[in-house]
C-alpha cells in the first residue's frame, strides 16, 4: 500500500505548520495489484436516519400519513449522517418525539378504515381478539422490526394490545396500542447488528441483520417480505444469491431514495434549509431558494446515476440540469417552465456547467454577503478530492487586510493574507481553486468583475492548469483523485463509518473496478453490496471507545 | 410541614415538592367515569406566611440553572470592566451595557483562561468552558470530551421536574448542551414548538383538576415494553452501544416519570400562569433570523416552565460558534466580521453588544417574574458565556462569564471578580455546580482540571 497508515485517517487534525503540504501526495494508486486482505470491522447500532425513518414509515404502513416534523436531528459525521448515525447518542427529548411520532403514526393508521383493512390479515371478532391480533402482529411487527419476533416479544405485544382492548374497548385500541410500542422499540429505531458464526466458521452479520443492510444501502428503508423471506429461510448466503437480490433491488425505483441520500449527505444538502443571504446583496435571494437548489442538484445526480448511468464525471460536466424559474433567473437563461421543474440544456461553450455550476454548491460555500474563496476550496478538497484541511492554528490573526485601491478583488486580498507563513501553507491548498469560482457571485450569478476590478479566475490543480471556472471543473472532473475519492465517500456511506485499516484492501480493489469501468455509481453500489466487506462483522467490541485529543 | 399530606408519592418523599396526589385516591378508576372528590383547601399545604412551599434552601424555592450561550466571542478590551470589586466600586464597560437594570444581580468574572490545546478554534475552548473536558476524538468524531455544566446538574436535579432539562436555541444550529461526548441535547428553535412541549396538551396549572386519562396506563405498558427491549438489547451489543442503549432507557425513564407527573396534582405555585402563546413561525426577514423576538418570547416561556417547576435548568444556543449570521444592521456574516472587519472591528462590537442584549432580555424576563417575597430570578443563576474571547485570534484568554441571580442567596451579586492569575475557567464551573448544591471537589479532566472554586463570588 502506497498511502501512510498515518495519513488516511481523514479526520486527522493536524496542527503542525504546512500539513497541508504534506498531505499533497497521498491517494496514489497503489504500484502493486496485490490487495491486502479483509480484517471487518466490528458491528455498531445504527439508528435510522430521518430520511430512513420516514421511509420505512411509507414502506411498512403506507403513503400518505403525516410524518413526524419534530424527529431528533441527525448528527454530520465525516460530513456524513450515515456515519453519524452510528456514533451519536439520541437525547431524552429525541425518545420523547420517538414516543409521539409512534403514537401519532398508529393513531393515524387506525382513524383510516381502508388503510387498516388493507394492513390486517383477519377481520376482528369483537374487542378483544387474540388471534387476529396475534396475526397482525407475526406479520407486521417482522417487517417494522426487520426479523421474525421471538414469542415472549409477540406474547408481551399482545399482552398490550389486549389491555388496550379490554380497557377502550375497541380492537383498533388493540392495533393503536401494540403498534405504537413495535414503532418506539429500539428493534426498530436501530438497526441491530451483532453478527455471529457463518458457515465456514467466520464472523458474519446473520442473514436477517445482513438483508437491513442491504435493503438500507440500496433502498434507504426497509427490506421487504422477499427479502425477509430469502434471509429467514438461509437463502441469502451465497454470493450469487445475494446478487439476484441485489439486482432486484437495483431495478426497484427506491433505489433513487438512496442515490437522493447519498448525494444529499456527501454534499451537505441538507444545510440549504437554512441558507441565508442578503438579500439587498443577492436580490435573487428567496426564503425556497435552497430547497429549490438542493432539488436542482438531486435531480442532476440521479439523471446522471440512474438514467444515464454515466460516469460520475459527467455530474461536474454535465450540461443539462432541470431548474425553476428563479433558479432559471439567476444562471440568466430562459426559463423552461412557469411552475415547478423544467429541464435545460445549458449553451455549449458556456460560462457554467455541472454541480460546481449550480447554486446549491456556489451559494452554501460562501458567506451571506460574499463569496468565499477558502470555503470553497475546502469543500472541493474535503469532499470531492478526500483531502483534508487542517483548523487554523489558534492565536493567529486572521483579518483580512482591508480593501484597498490595489487590493479589489478577493484574490488579491487573500493574496496579501497569504503572505503570513502561519495561514499560507492551508490558504494556498485550498483558495487558488476558490479563485477559479469567483466568476460565480455569493449566490451563484455569474459577473465579469469583483468590485469594479476584473477577475483573474486562472489557476492551476493537480498539475492541470485552468483558464477559468468551467475549465477548473473539467480539471476536477479529469482528477484521477477526484474518481478515487468518489468510491471512498460511498463507501463510508454504505458501511456507515469511515473505513478502517482492515477495510483498505477491499476499498482500493473497489476503487479500482469502478475506475477501470467508467466511473459509474450504480456499479459501484452493486460491487458493495455483493462484497464479503459488506456481510463480514468483527468481534463485538467490548471494550471502550479509544480517546484522542 | 407538620400536615404534610399521607397519600404523598414516593417521589413526593424524596424531594421537597408539597403537592396533594389524587392518583392514590382515584386508583382502580381508570376506564371507567370521570370522579370528582372533594378535596381539602390546597393552600393547606403552603408555609405559614402562605408564599412558597416549603424547601431547604433560604427562599423556599427550588434553585434554577440556566446556560446562554451566543458564539464568536467578544472584544476583551470593550468588555472588562475598568474597576474589580463589589456594588459601587465597579462599572459596566461598553459590551456588559445592556445589563445596567441587572448590575445589582450580576457577577462577572473576568481573566480566567482555557488551558485544554486549541486544536479547533472556537470548538476545542467551548468544550473546555461548558464542560471542563478538552475536545476529543472519540470513535472517529471530534466531540465535547464530557457533560457541558447544565446537563450536568440535570443529571443530578433533573428527576424532580417534569423536563429534566429543557434545551432551546434561537439560531442554535446543533445546539451547545452535551450530555456527554457524542450526546447532543437538540434545543427546540421554534418558539411555538417549545410552548406546545411545555405548555401544550397535558399541562395543568395549579389548581386544575387533575386530568383521568385511561391512555395513560395504556402508554405506560407500551413504556414497559420498551424498556424490556431496550435492557434486551443492551446485554448484547459492545461496549460503546451499551452508552448510547443507556441513553436510550434514560429517555424512555423520563418519559415514565412525565406521565407520572400528569397524574399528580400541579404544585401549588403562586408565580405560575400560562405564558403568552407564540406565533406558529418566525421566518427569517430579508434573510435575515428574528433573533430577538424569537429569544424574548421563548424567554417568557421558560420563565414559566421554571415557575410552574415544569424544569429547573435550561439551556439557550443564541448562536453557535463560528456563525455566520447576519445581525441587525450588520454588513456581513457575524464570523466573517469577525475576521475581516479591519481596525477595532465595530460592527462585531454592536454584535457582541446585541448578544449581551439577548441574555439581558433572558434574565429580565425572569426578574419580572414575581415569586414568593421576591423574584423567580433570586433562585436562579443563568450562566451567560461564549466559545472563545476574542473572536478575531480565537483567544483562550480572558473568557467572558456572566453569572445573574444569585441562586437562591449561594453567590454573592453586584461584583466583578477579575482572576489574579489567570486562573483555570474550569473554577467557574465548579463554583456553579457547588452553588446549585453538587458536592463536588473537582471538576473538569485534562488541563481544564480544578480542584478549587472561585471563593470571592461564594457566600
Amino acid at each position: 500500500m502506497s498511502r501512510l497508515p498515518a495519513l488516511h485517517a481523514r479526520n486527522l487534525r493536524l496542527t503542525a505548520l504546512g500539513a497541508c503540504l504534506v498531505l499533497v501526495g497521498c491517494g496514489e494508486e497503489p504500484t502493486t495489484k496485490v490487495y491486502a486482505a479483509l480484517d471487518p470491522a466490528p458491528p455498531v447500532l445504527k439508528r435510522l436516519t430521518q430520511a430512513q425513518y420516514e421511509a420505512s414509515i411509507v414502506d411498512l404502513l403506507g403513503a400518505g400519513l403525516t410524518l413526524p416534523s419534530n424527529l431528533e436531528p441527525d448528527l454530520a459525521v465525516e460530513g456524513l449522517l450515515s456515519v453519524g448515525a452510528s456514533i451519536s447518542t439520541v437525547s431524552k427529548r429525541g425518545v420523547e418525539q420517538y414516543e409521539a411520532a409512534a403514537r401519532s403514526l398508529a393513531g393515524q393508521l387506525v382513524a383510516d378504515k381502508q388503510r387498516l383493512a388493507g394492513l390486517l390479515p383477519c377481520v376482528p371478532n369483537g374487542a378483544v381478539d387474540v388471534a387476529c391480533l396475534t396475526q397482525f402482529l407475526t406479520l407486521r411487527g417482522r417487517l417494522i422490526w426487520r426479523r421474525p419476533l421471538t414469542k415472549a416479544e409477540l406474547a408481551r405485544l399482545v399482552a398490550i394490545g389486549t389491555k388496550a382492548a379490554t380497557t377502550l374497548k375497541s380492537f383498533d385500541a388493540a392495533i393503536e396500542y401494540s403498534l405504537a410500542a413495535l414503532l418506539q422499540s429500539p428493534h426498530f429505531l436501530y438497526r441491530v447488528e451483532l453478527g455471529g458464526a457463518a458457515d465456514d466458521g467466520k464472523r458474519a452479520l446473520t442473514q436477517v441483520e445482513f438483508a437491513s443492510r442491504l435493503s438500507y444501502f440500496l433502498w434507504n428503508g426497509p427490506p421487504d417480505a422477499l427479502l425477509l423471506d430469502a434471509a429467514t429461510n438461509g437463502a441469502l448466503a451465497t454470493t450469487q444469491q445475494v446478487a439476484a437480490h441485489v439486482d432486484r433491488m437495483l431495478a426497484d425505483a427506491k433505489l433513487e431514495r438512496a442515490v437522493r441520500a447519498f448525494f444529499g449527505e456527501w454534499l451537505h444538502l441538507g444545510d440549504l434549509d437554512d441558507l441565508g443571504k442578503d438579500p439587498t446583496i443577492y436580490k435573487h435571494f428567496s426564503a425556497d431558494l435552497g430547497r429549490a437548489a438542493r432539488e436542482e442538484t438531486l435531480r442532476l445526480a440521479t439523471s446522471v446515476v440512474l438514467k444515464q448511468d454515466a460516469s460520475i464525471a459527467s455530474f461536474l460536466t454535465a450540461r443539462t440540469t432541470s431548474v425553476t424559474r428563479r433558479l432559471a433567473a439567476i444562471y440568466n437563461i430562459k426559463a423552461p417552465v412557469d411552475e415547478g421543474f423544467g429541464e435545460v440544456t445549458l449553451p455549449a461553450g458556456g460560462e457554467r456547467q455541472g454541480f460546481l455550476g449550480q447554486v446549491s454548491f456556489l451559494a452554501l460555500n460562501a458567506h451571506p454577503v460574499s463569496t468565499s474563496a477558502t470555503l470553497r476550496g475546502i469543500f472541493v478538497r474535503e469532499a470531492l478530492l478526500c483531502q483534508s484541511v487542517p483548523a487554523p492554528p489558534a492565536g493567529v490573526n486572521t483579518m483580512l487586510p482591508a480593501v484597498d485601491p490595489t487590493a479589489r478583488t478577493m484574490r488579491e486580498r487573500l493574496e496579501l493574507h497569504m503572505s503570513v507563513p502561519e495561514c499560507k501553507g492551508c490558504h494556498s491548498f485550498t483558495d487558488p481553486i476558490g479563485f477559479g469560482m469567483e466568476n460565480l457571485d455569493g449566490i451563484g450569478r455569474w459577473r465579469a468583475t469583483d468590485d469594479g476590478a476584473a477577475i483573474d479566475a486562472t489557476g492551476e490543480l493537480e498539475g492541470e492548469t485552468f483558464g477559468g471556472f468551467r475549465e477548473l471543473t473539467q480539471v476536477i472532473a479529469n482528477s484521477k483523485r477526484f474518481h478515487r475519492c468518489v468510491p471512498e465517500k460511498l463507501f463510508s456511506f454504505a458501511m456507515a463509518h469511515h473505513y478502517t485499516d482492515g477495510e483498505e484492501g477491499v476499498l482500493t480493489k473497489l476503487t479500482d473496478d469502478f475506475v477501470a469501468n467508467g466511473s459509474r455509481i450504480k456499479p459501484l453500489m452493486r460491487a458493495i453490496a455483493i462484497s464479503e466487506v459488506f456481510r463480514r462483522v468483527g468481534p463485538i467490541q467490548m471494550t471502550e471507545p479509544e480517546v484522542n485529543p | 410541614m407538620s400536615d404534610a399530606p399521607t397519600t404523598r408519592t414516593k417521589a413526593d418523599r424524596r424531594v421537597t415538592r408539597v403537592y396533594l396526589s389524587r392518583r392514590t385516591l382515584l386508583k382502580g378508576l381508570l376506564g371507567g367515569a370521570f370522579v370528582s372528590i372533594g378535596l381539602p383547601p390546597l393552600e393547606l399545604f403552603m408555609n405559614t406566611t402562605g408564599t412558597a412551599y416549603a424547601d431547604g434552601a433560604a427562599s423556599g424555592f427550588p434553585r434554577r440553572f440556566g446556560l446562554f450561550f451566543w458564539g464568536n466571542g467578544n472584544i476583551p478590551t470593550r468588555w472588562v470592566p475598568k474597576a474589580e470589586g463589589i456594588g459601587d466600586a465597579w462599572q459596566l464597560s461598553e459590551q456588559l451595557a445592556p445589563l445596567a437594570k441587572l448590575k445589582k444581580d450580576l457577577t462577572v468574572v473576568t481573566g480566567t483562561r482555557i488551558y485544554v490545546p486549541n486544536t479547533e478554534p472556537h470548538l476545542a475552548t467551548a468544550s473546555a468552558m461548558l464542560s471542563g473536558h478538552p475536545w476529543l476524538k472519540i470513535h472517529g468524531n471530534h466531540t465535547f470530551g464530557g457533560p457541558t455544566i447544565d446537563q450536568l446538574i440535570a443529571q443530578k436535579i433533573g428527576e424532580e421536574t417534569r423536563f429534566s432539562s429543557i434545551e432551546y436555541g434561537i439560531a442554535s444550529g446543533t445546539g451547545m448542551s452535551h450530555a456527554g461526548p457524542n450526546s447532543v441535547a437538540p434545543p427546540e428553535e421554534n418558539p411555538f414548538k417549545l410552548f406546545e412541549r411545555i405548555f401544550g396538551g397535558s399541562f395543568q396549572l395549579p389548581g386544575d383538576e387533575p386530568k383521568l386519562d385511561p391512555t395513560l396506563g395504556l402508554r405506560r405498558s407500551v413504556l414497559d415494553a420498551v424498556l424490556a427491549d431496550t435492557k434486551t438489547l443492551r446485554s448484547q451489543v459492545g461496549a460503546a452501544d451499551s452508552h448510547r442503549l443507556d441513553a436510550h432507557f434514560e429517555g424512555i425513564r423520563s418519559i415514565e416519570r412525565r406521565l407520572a407527573k400528569l397524574e399528580e396534582d400541579p404544585p401549588i405555585l403562586k408565580a405560575c400562569a400560562m405564558p403568552t402563546k407564540p406565533a406558529l413561525d418566525y421566518p427569517n426577514i430579508n434573510g435575515r433570523p428574528q433573533l430577538f423576538e424569537k429569544n424574548s418570547v421563548m424567554a417568557e416561556t421558560i420563565a414559566m416552565a421554571l415557575a410552574c417547576d415544569q424544569t429547573r435548568v435550561f439551556s439557550n444556543t443564541f448562536t453557535r460558534p463560528v456563525n455566520n449570521r447576519l445581525f441587525p444592521g450588520a454588513t456581513q456574516g457575524h464570523h466573517q466580521l469577525t475576521h475581516n472587519e479591519p481596525g477595532d472591528q465595530p460592527e462585531v462590537n454592536k454584535i457582541t453588544i446585541q448578544c449581551v442584549q439577548a441574555y439581558a432580555d433572558l434574565v429580565t424576563a425572569l426578574a419580572n417574574v414575581e415569586e414568593g417575597d421576591g423574584r423567580l430570578l433570586d433562585s436562579c443563576l443563568v450562566f451567560g458565556t461564549t466559545g472563545v474571547s476574542l473572536g478575531k485570534t480565537h483567544s483562550p484568554e480572558d473568557m467572558p462569564v456572566l453569572l445573574a441571580g444569585s441562586c437562591g442567596g449561594k453567590l454573592k451579586t453586584d461584583i466583578h471578580y477579575r482572576s489574579p492569575s489567570s486562573e483555570n475557567a474550569s473554577k467557574v464551573l465548579l463554583t456553579m455546580a457547588r452553588a446549585m448544591g453538587l458536592e463536588l471537589s473537582e471538576f473538569g479532566s485534562k488541563q481544564s482540571y480544578v480542584d478549587e472554586s472561585i471563593g470571592d463570588i461564594e457566600v
